[in-house]
């Protein structure tokens, strides 16, 4: 079995393991922590999908922005001594059970399609001519330049507006 | 690409990473954890993105693109989110899903 291949393996299970924590942690600030290393994983297996850009926003954004926030809404608002209140509610087995019926139904579709056909009538990849950087540069600056133009209006207008929600006296 | 790994093993693992967040969005009973989960079933969609542009278009970008625009809005999205879950604990000094209930007749 070859690295890339061992690499995979280990990061999808310590991924749904870590994800897994994050909805069961009896600590809200520990599902925190899981959620980054489920986030960090994740960058790993954007890496070994050659999606490098990718991945370094996955770390940049959300392990680095995205888990400060959320830790920050935890130490704002939950008491954090008071783990012993139970962090689910009634519906877990119900839930537990839609969730599995949703895996598997999915699971069950995956099966019957035929993307490895698919895969390989894709026409064969000439070799990159640049690094992925460069291209995903070129491409956001290039053919989805109004798309991207528009990320920053909503990031504005998000900004905004979490400051006029979250600030002390609204009058 | 990696051998012995193909596009399936991508998608069953982005599907369990969407079922567990959809568990963890019905049974959490902090704010906070139902906006967690959340991001994990985002992060389940942005793979199975990368994942079908690697394996299907390895010469576009669209999939990884379009990645990027998702993880910005759910960047925003989870703002937006965490500075309401804020400004309700400042109302009613809980995030506890339960004690939001105004609107309940």
């Amino acid at each position: 079995m070859q690295l890339t291949t061992l690499l995979f393996y280990a990061c999808a299970l310590a991924a749904v393991f870590c994800a897994l924590r994050v909805v069961t942690a009896r600590h809200i600030f520990h599902a925190a922590l899981y959620l980054a290393c489920t986030l960090a994983l994740l960058a790993v297996l954007y890496l070994l999908l050659q999606a490098e850009f990718v991945a370094v926003v996955q770390v940049l954004v959300y392990v680095g922005a995205v888990i400060v926030l959320v830790i920050f809404a935890v130490m704002l608002t939950a008491q954090i001594g008071d783990a012993r209140l139970g962090q689910t509610n009634r519906l877990a087995v119900p839930a537990a059970l839609g969730a599995g019926l949703v895996f598997a139904a999915l699971v069950r579709a995956l099966g019957a399609a035929h993307w490895d056909r698919a895969a390989a009538a894709a026409a064969p990849q000439a070799p990159a001519a640049q690094s992925n950087l460069q291209a995903v540069g070129t491409a956001l600056l290039g053919d989805y330049i109004y798309p991207f133009e528009l990320t920053a209006l909503i990031l504005f207008t998000a900004l905004v507006g979490a400051v006029l929600i979250a600030r002390k006296d609204p009058e | 690409m990696i051998p012995g790994i193909t596009l399936q093993h991508f998608l069953v693992l982005s599907a369990a990473l969407f079922s567990i967040g959809a568990y963890g969005v019905v049974t959490r009973r902090n704010a906070v954890g139902v906006l967690m989960s959340l991001e994990l079933m985002l992060n389940a969609a942005n793979l199975n993105l990368v994942a079908f542009n690697s394996y299907l278009h390895a010469g576009a970008l669209a999939g990884q693109v379009f990645t990027l625009f998702t993880i910005t809005i759910a960047a925003a999205e989870a703002t937006v989110g965490l500075a309401l879950v804020v400004s309700i604990f400042r109302a009613r000094r809980s995030v506890r899903l339960e004690d939001v209930d105004l609107l309940k007749g």
